[in-house]
């Protein structure tokens, strides 16, 4: 007997041992419970519809990456202006206000 | 009246709303439903949920059952999907269902007929079930699907090709594949 052959035999024999194995009934009054389960498990609507989940989960990605964007532009906005003002922060102070043009007097004039 | 074509006919009667024909087509199939799930997953009591899950899937799909298909063909995909839906509900690997074989051993039991009236004979008789569960579960699940609807359903390779949705030179492979892995687990049982 040469190896290939025994090595068939095997493989047969573990194929016919599968066989033995015994399944299982189904318990009495299947048919009939899941008849019972049909009319009590309510149909699917339409956000159950897998599409509508995909759709949802989707718009929450969409919706989370917009917001995280528009945070993130502002964010370096707000950093722009405050590099801005600092940078400018000596010569706007030797500026005085002038609350009313009333105050201006002779030396002053524009 | 071959058994495909009274398949049809219930199937026919089963689009209509027909509940008489819904029946008869569940008792027609129960055991090979009930069994493929159970021989996936390796719960028998879950195997019944998932059945009666499969069966209304039946019947709320009807209205898209082609007549061009065979019924069982069909089935046995609906049957497949409900599997896979429940590992992934799990979430975990089929080859991980042991630990519910060993957690349902007992009701595996209860479900199992005795065939054999000596008690030493029952012992190595479940010991042999439970290797033999044990080697199916173990396989990844496309060969273990497939082993089952070869062995145990008697499904042709062109069948099977259809519930896998692969190719039958594909579902031949992963036969041998599996029956090279079952000849190693089950060495020393034959």
């Amino acid at each position: 007997m040469n190896r290939d052959e025994y090595e068939d035999k095997d493989a047969q024999a573990a194929w016919e041992l599968l066989g033995r194995q015994r399944g299982i009934e189904p318990s009495f009054g299947f048919a009939q419970r899941t008849i019972r389960r049909l009319h009590e498990a309510p149909a699917r609507r339409f956000w159950q519809l897998p599409v509508f989940r995909w759709a949802t989960a989707l718009s929450c990605v969409a919706m989370i990456s917009i917001s995280g964007l528009v945070i993130q532009r502002r964010a370096i906005a707000r950093h722009n202006a405050e590099v801005y003002a600092a940078a400018h922060q000596d010569t706007l102070e030797d500026y005085d206000v002038i609350a009313a043009l009333d105050q201006l007097e002779d030396d002053n004039r524009l | 009246m071959a058994s495909n074509d009274t398949d049809l006919v219930l199937m026919t009667r089963v689009k209509e709303g027909d509940e008489d024909a819904f029946r008869e087509l569940i008792e027609r199939y129960q055991r090979p439903v009930i069994n493929m799930i159970y021989r996936s997953i390796g719960d028998a009591w879950e195997a019944e949920d998932l059945a009666q899950r499969v069966f209304i899937q039946v019947f709320r799909s009807a209205g898209r059952y082609q007549a061009t298909a065979k019924f069982t063909t069909w089935l046995f995909t609906i049957t497949r999907n409900t599997v896979l839906n429940e590992y992934r509900r799990r979430g975990r690997r089929a080859t991980e269902s042991l630990d519910a074989l060993t957690e349902n051993e007992e009701s595996a039991r209860q479900f199992a007929d005795a065939r054999t009236a000596d008690p030493a004979q029952e012992v190595v008789e479940r010991e042999l079930q439970d290797t033999i569960h044990a080697a199916i579960q173990t396989l990844p699940e496309a060969q273990r699907t497939a082993v089952i609807l070869c062995r145990f359903e008697g499904l042709a390779y062109e069948e099977i090709a259809v519930v896998l949705g692969c190719s039958v030179s594909a579902v031949k492979s992963l036969l041998n594949r599996a029956r090279e892995a079952l000849k190693e687990k089950l060495r020393g049982c034959y």
